[in-house]
């Protein structure tokens, strides 16, 4: 038997909620930054897909790729699935996809695809498929 | 001897969670909400050797509370999807303010009512010309917890023996049972 979370539900992130300091009015403590790409056209690319696909019902022709930012590289390697494999996982989220979307897709558009978010993707990820594609092929 | 402050609820807003722990603000919608009540159950018993009778508390009422929302909300209709043996949180935030308050220090009181439960929803008759509202219970609590400013008013949680008092005799008997180590 666990004691439930009885902390309030918080209408917004950081919302202090009751307990040792009495609430006054809310303001937070420092407003958060509004933060945007500089340039967001070096953000993102759009690739048509040459077999489109039916994705719950409706039709996906177009995929936009964005750049990850760091936070979402934090959130892959921790909560990352164990069957799909972090590259899978890295591309469904920069397209907002979901990786079955992904492995889904026509031969020649998912090497399109592999190509077109290869430039979005960070170095890292890149050179760690690199490594694995080099090792297949040096086995093959 | 100083009076009792006299506390004007001013606001109150109902939020819910939803599946991943997402935050459903109603207040744009919300109309009424209710507080579970603080209610004893009695049995009346006259003893043979008096005159009179006494209502003896036996338990408690179950906990369970209400709000409405005007017009429909997908999102919170669909917390009706809730598996058996599962329950989903509610906290009803309100927003005292003593009418008499000396210091702004203490004029603004916040009350934090948490809740896991069920919900039940129920949409009113549509007929043209009108403002549709849905009428939600939550049911089924499990837990509840309700502070005033920074004080703790009730606590309930039936896997703990239920209702705490303020004496610790709810603690001790639930040691007594083995309920609690």
């Amino acid at each position: 038997m666990s004691e439930p979370d009885l902390s309030p539900v918080k209408p917004y992130p950081g919302y202090p909620g009751m307990g040792a300091e009495p609430l006054q009015a809310a303001t937070p403590a420092s407003p958060r930054p509004r933060v945007e790409p500089a340039e967001p056209r070096s953000w993102s690319t759009t690739i048509k897909l040459q077999w489109p696909l039916l994705v719950d019902g409706e039709l996906l022709e177009e995929v936009t790729i964005r750049r990850l930012t760091g936070a979402d590289v934090a959130d892959l390697l921790i909560g990352g699935a164990a069957d799909v494999s972090l590259n899978v996982l890295a591309r469904a989220r920069a397209a907002g996809l979901h990786p079955d979307v992904i492995e889904a897709f026509a031969a020649d558009d998912g090497e399109a695809f592999a190509a077109a978010c290869r430039p979005l993707l960070p170095a890292s990820l890149v050179a760690l498929e690199q490594q694995l594609l080099a090792d297949t092929e040096a086995q093959i | 001897m100083a009076a009792l402050p006299f506390l004007v609820l001013r606001a109150s807003n109902l939020l819910a969670e939803g599946d991943g722990g997402t935050t459903l603000n109603t207040h744009l919608s919300l109309g009424k909400t209710k507080l579970p009540m603080l209610k004893e159950k009695y049995d009346e018993f006259s003893p043979a050797a008096s005159n009179g009778s006494i209502e003896v508390a036996t338990t408690r009422e179950p906990c369970a509370s209400g709000f409405n929302l005007k017009g429909m909300q997908p999102d919170v209709l669909e917390l009706f999807r809730t598996p058996f043996g599962t329950r989903r949180k509610f906290t009803i935030l309100g927003a005292l303010v003593n009418e008499y308050a000396t210091s702004a220090d203490d004029r603004e009181i916040q009350v934090v009512a948490t809740m896991w439960g069920r919900l039940n929803a129920e949409t009113d008759d549509h007929e043209g010309g009108s403002l549709l509202g849905t009428e939600y219970e939550i049911k089924s609590i499990s837990s509840y917890l309700l502070t005033i400013g920074t004080k703790e008013i009730a606590r309930f949680n039936i896997e703990l023996g239920g209702w705490v008092d303020s004496g610790g005799q709810s603690a001790r008997i639930a040691n007594m049972i083995g309920i609690t180590g």
